[in-house]
């Protein structure tokens, strides 16, 4: 039986440096003092990728536009014949770096904002003006004609705006908006309760998404992510381990997901020492979890395993303290009470000065 | 939405891009977060929406290409093409 199959799409992430602390970051929270890769790692992981079979690549962080050598590399994915994805949070993007991004073909520019109006965001991202400045760069961006998409992480502190933020968005001429409700991994997992929206709040927000995702068809495409905590079945995540899609990380570790790097346990690869194809192949991390061998019940069992893939590792290792479980957020999961604890907790502080802010990297 | 009206010419989106997938030899539309697989027949009028042809000469250019279609092209190409447009991703010039 070959479980392998070929990856679509590789997310790089070329740096964890970010002038922004939003607390709800999936960067991992302990600091790494490796070094970040050269470009011509970069170049080489790259093209390795589109000989793998990768189609899309979307270059994130971090803030990617901490790298000078960013442009560059965009301008190899583009050649390798890549579909290039900037996932930024827009501070950085000078006129100069816009322009030569539109020039190189850029196929799409997501932008992140914290919130609709410019006080609350930017007291959530930690940052004074951030707002405005991302504002600018979306300007820019919407001058030189490069396709828009916004990303909006929600919580208990803005997904009441939904409204809103869906407004705001058709207002800047995005042609797609992500209303990405918080998973808690990283920094998020550190900020859990101050973040955890309410279950009103959820249904509510699901009806505003579900209103203007019809109105505005054709239009703008809105994706809304139902947070899984409030869900009965896990979410099948990515597709299944190492079926679809691989992340590099800064010093150059290849993973399944962003956040798996943080499952204790299991020892993942680097591109310095090995091929991207030999590891996306032949290492143990890639393989531990693919198919349905490694899993024990409930999920051995159920009629839903090719379905969803048993959830999470990631949350299974945080919240069951072993990436082989069932994902907590099962409603089969021996573990599912601590994802009900969670949701079923008040706060004991409820302002967003209380949020523990990421820090960056030493 | 904008709608197709008869005078104006189908252009790919610029957030979506056609090409041949190396590994499976599929013609592949690309955008965003996804990749859509397409057949033969998909990729060639995509390939033709790229703001110079109006769906009629789609249309047409597809009936000298491929004579053995038959009049089924008059049909099925407007409604590909609004079928993609529905993804948000046709503009219309």
């Amino acid at each position: 039986m070959d479980l392998v199959e070929r990856p679509y799409a590789m997310l790089a992430e070329l740096t964890y440096r970010c002038p922004l602390h939003c607390p709800y970051c999936s960067n991992p929270v302990r600091s790494a003092n490796q070094g970040e890769l050269d470009t011509e790692q970069w170049a080489r992981v790259i093209r390795e990728a589109a000989t793998l079979g990768v189609l899309q690549i979307g270059f994130s962080g971090g803030e990617p536009l901490q790298r000078n050598d960013l442009e560059a590399l965009i301008g190899i994915a583009r050649d390798a014949g890549l579909y290039t994805n900037l996932i930024t949070s827009g501070l950085g993007l000078t006129e100069t770096r816009a322009k030569l991004l539109a020039g190189i073909g850029l196929d799409n520019i997501q932008v992140s904002f914290q919130a609709a109006e410019g006080e609350l965001a930017d007291s959530i991202a930690g940052v004074r003006h951030a707002h405005a400045r991302k504002l600018q760069a979306v300007r820019l961006v919407r001058k030189l004609g490069v396709a828009l998409s916004l990303n909006v992480v929600l919580h208990r502190f803005n997904i009441g705006q939904l409204a809103p933020i869906v407004d705001f968005a058709e207002s800047l001429g995005a042609t797609r908006l992500e209303l990405a409700n918080t998973q808690f991994y990283g920094w998020a997992f550190r900020n859990r309760s101050l973040l955890m929206p309410t279950r009103d709040q959820v249904d509510a927000a699901a009806q505003v998404a579900l209103a203007a995702r019809k109105r505005l068809k054709g239009v703008m495409e809105i994706v809304y992510v139902l947070p899984d905590y409030f869900a009965a079945r896990p979410k099948p995540c990515l597709n299944g381990w190492g079926r679809k899609y691989l992340t590099v990380n800064p010093h150059g570790v290849v993973l399944p997901c962003p956040t798996a790097w943080e499952i204790r346990g299991l020892v993942f690869e680097s591109i310095r020492k090995k091929s991207l194809a030999w590891i996306w192949k032949e290492s143990e991390s890639f393989n531990r979890f693919r198919g349905t061998e490694w899993m024990s019940e409930p999920c051995r069992s159920c009629p839903q395993r090719e379905i969803d893939f048993g959830g999470c590792r990631c949350q299974a290792a945080l919240l069951a303290g072993d990436p082989a479980q069932t994902d907590p957020v099962c409603e089969f999961s021996p573990h599912h009470l601590l994802v009900h604890e969670a949701i079923a907790r008040e706060p004991e502080k409820s302002a967003v000065t209380d949020l523990l802010f990421r820090q960056n990297p030493l | 939405m904008d709608s197709p009206a008869a005078n104006k010419r189908p252009c790919l989106a610029k957030r979506a891009r056609l090409r041949i997938d190396p590994v499976s030899g599929n013609p592949v539309l690309m955008h965003q977060e996804a990749v859509l697989v397409l057949n033969r027949s998909g990729y060639e009028i995509l390939r033709l929406c790229d703001g110079t042809h109006s769906l009629s000469e789609v249309i047409q250019e597809l009936q000298i290409r491929y004579p053995e279609a038959g009049p089924i092209l008059t049909r099925e190409v407007p409604e590909y093409v609004e079928a993609i447009n529905q993804k948000g991703l046709i503009e219309w010039i």
